[in-house]
């Protein structure tokens, strides 16, 4: 195995797991939310710390594809 | 944002951070002791997920985690009955050897003398030397005696 298909492979796994944690965030932040408006307590800034975690791992699931060459287009 | 018409769908009614009297409320947030409903999934605190409460979205994903293991697990079995031959190689070489025997069988049987033409061509001359001499010496036992022998019995006059 030469190390470019070595490094590729790790970039995948990283991107898998990076998707991964990026969907689960946005199923926690859309819970989270749905939960503080059917109870009208919803708190702004915790909604707000969030979503800005949940850029950082978009920005680098972004990064990531960008080293691999592709736009995240496929599977 | 109509936060209202959100509540007035949904089965819990407002409560804000604390359960409603009717609720459970004797549970607490495992991360900032905030009370919170039974139902309850998201402590409106903090945030932390409950995990102890029932949630749709949990459900689903775990059931779909197990799906999804199981049918890669289908393929795995089917790519690897694919891989494997339909027959082992034990059965390989018993019928490899079956065909060499067949195919020696049917060689010997049908141009075994072939091989060695001369040796065949020399048996036949001696077997056609043979078969003359016999009949030479059947015709002299049915005459009684050679042509030699019957000149020499003529008497002297006729001899030339």
């Amino acid at each position: 195995m030469t190390p470019e298909s070595t490094d590729s492979h790790e970039l995948l796994a990283k991107r898998h797991r990076l998707t991964e944690r990026f969907v689960l965030m946005q199923s926690e932040l859309g819970g989270l939310f749905y939960e503080m408006a059917i109870r009208d307590h919803l708190q702004l800034d915790l909604l707000v710390e969030r979503a800005a975690a949940m850029q950082r791992v978009e920005g680098e699931l972004r990064r990531v594809e960008r080293q691999l060459g592709t736009d995240g287009s496929e599977s | 944002m109509n936060t209202e018409s959100m509540t007035e769908s949904a089965s819990t009614p407002p409560t804000g951070a604390t359960a409603a009297p009717g609720e459970t409320a004797a549970e607490r947030c495992g991360q900032c002791g905030a009370p919170a409903a039974h139902e309850q999934r998201y402590c409106l605190n903090c945030g932390f997920h409950r995990r102890n409460a029932p949630d749709p979205v949990a459900r689903y994903l775990s059931e779909a985690s197990v799906a999804r293991s199981r049918v890669a697990a289908a393929t795995e079995l089917a790519a690897r009955r694919r891989r494997t031959p339909r027959f082992g190689p034990r059965i390989t070489v018993l019928l490899a050897a079956a065909a060499l025997l067949i195919g020696i069988v049917i060689g010997s049987a049908t141009g075994g003398g072939s091989a060695t033409p001369k040796p065949a061509q020399a048996q036949q001359t001696t077997h056609a030397q043979t078969t003359q001499s016999d009949k030479s010496t059947q015709l002299k036992n049915a005459t009684g005696s050679s042509y030699l022998q019957q000149e020499n019995n003529l008497p002297n006059s006729v001899t030339p």
